[in-house]
């Protein structure tokens, strides 16, 4: 069934959600909590990338991770790193854009009461945290909804190599144009199974701390 | 003294704040003044949460307002500042109203007793397990002020406290304010345009017109003897 393949494509999107969440949810904070010049312009920008298509992404990072690309040297291309750079791309505009739009009218407030109260930065930063945490559930839960799925960067950049780059979403896509549709229907059936128990958890969790 | 603040301008493209040398005690002052008048934004410069053009503010001797320097932040809670609508966290009314105690890392036992007192006191104990979603508006307003005063602040600002509340809770409220104030003979600074409200609590009271404190005394002089068209015009009904 490729359980080689699962615990892969469970691990980069771990790293990528990671990664996609310390910086989704800082810019959200940030461009909540701030008014500075251009904010606009930043935010439309965010939200570009969050329309960019992943393949684009692939091309972007195939370009730069490539041997004559500026990270050449890294040799990073047709690893798993890469990958987990591409994810994390996808993952962080939909991360902080949910964070900003849960802390838009309610983050000034929750920051000057925390602080009137006697929070320090770091206590205050854990309290917004807590008060968003459902927004965060609902953000990291559509996050991994979207880079575990996605195929063309990973197939681009991670060149779907056997044993190495290949992932549930690459894996599917090879063998059913292999004709193994079997493999690719079991393959399926996990990707929906993880998806959904992620998204139990996450309902789990947000009962929980209710 | 416990505040001092002197000369505060602050400038947005419509309206300019400008206001004069004053100082609060250990007293029960009212910021009395139409809508749109300036009362928000002074409270909110005073209580450090707003940048000024010129101007500055000293809390027990300390600078917590320098024109436009960065605010260094400490002293809250010993400051407090009750906005017109506070907000709650999404948890228990327990958890709020313990919160600061907590911040302060004091043992449980004590933060027990504390939130009992101050839960007894403002008529919330039977609350105290809800979750803060499920309160009215009004009782949303009562937790929210047994948070601040179980810090016991020295200072506190009140931008209409009672906008919310109902007669029985709106004297709840000003009973509790007055009797914390006379026990720690902290400073009240209370910001509102109900008149009756001010005759019945105020000792000191300070009358804000477009930006600008036009007139201010004591209680018992200050609605016998108006010396401003504004202010009569304000006391008459005029503008509210």
């Amino acid at each position: 069934m490729g359980i080689d393949i699962i615990l892969r494509s469970l691990w980069i999107a771990f790293w990528a959600l990671l990664f996609g969440s310390i910086f989704g949810i800082s810019i959200g904070i940030w461009f909540a909590l701030k008014t500075f010049k251009f904010k606009r312009v930043l935010f439309l920008i965010l939200y570009l990338f969050l329309s960019l298509p992943p393949i684009t992404i692939g091309l972007f990072l195939y370009l730069t991770f490539s041997r004559s690309g500026a990270f050449g040297f890294l040799g990073w291309l047709f690893t798993t790193k890469v990958m987990i750079i591409a994810q994390a791309i996808m993952a962080t505009p939909l991360i902080s854009i949910i964070t900003f739009n849960s802390l838009e009218h309610r983050g000034k407030k929750i920051y000057e009461t925390a602080l009137l109260l006697g929070a320090k930065p770091h206590e205050i930063i854990r309290k917004i945290l807590k008060e968003i945490r459902f927004s965060l559930g609902l953000a990291v839960a559509t996050a991994f909804g979207k880079v575990i799925s996605e195929v063309g960067a990973s197939t681009l950049i991670g060149g779907d190599i056997e044993g190495k780059t290949r992932v549930m979403s690459t894996s599917i896509l090879a063998e059913t144009r292999m004709g193994n549709f079997n493999f690719a229907l079991k393959q399926a059936l996990a990707l929906i199974l993880i998806s959904l128990a992620i998204n139990f958890f996450i309902l789990i969790w947000q009962g929980k701390t209710e | 003294m416990i505040l001092n603040a002197k000369n505060i301008i602050k400038k947005y493209p419509s309206f300019t704040l400008d206001i004069d040398d004053f100082s609060l005690d250990g007293d029960v002052y009212f910021l009395l003044g139409p809508n749109g008048a300036g009362k928000t934004t002074l409270l909110r410069i005073l209580s450090g949460l707003e940048r000024v053009y010129k101007g500055e503010v000293h809390f027990k001797g300390k600078e917590i307002i320098n024109g436009r320097k960065p605010f260094n932040g400490g002293i809250y809670p010993e400051l407090s500042y009750f906005p017109s609508a506070p907000i709650l966290w999404n948890e228990s009314v327990k958890e709020n109203v313990s919160y600061g105690l907590k911040l302060r890392k004091l043992p449980g036992h004590i933060i027990n007793e504390k939130v009992i007192e101050i839960s007894d006191k403002l008529q919330i104990s039977h609350l105290l397990k809800k979750s803060a979603r499920e309160l009215s508006s009004g009782e949303n307003q009562i937790v929210a002020l047994a948070r601040m005063l179980v810090l016991e602040p020295e200072l506190l600002f009140l931008d209409e406290p009672t906008a919310n509340l109902d007669v029985k809770k709106t004297v709840l409220l000003e009973e509790t304010l007055l009797e914390y104030q006379k026990s720690k003979n902290a400073a009240i600074f209370w910001a509102t345009h109900n008149l009756f409200q001010a005759k019945r609590l105020a000792q000191f009271i300070f009358f804000i017109w477009d930006g600008r404190i036009i007139e201010s005394g004591k209680a018992k002089d200050f609605f016998h003897r108006p010396a401003t068209v504004e202010l009569r015009g304000f006391l008459q009904g005029k503008f509210y």
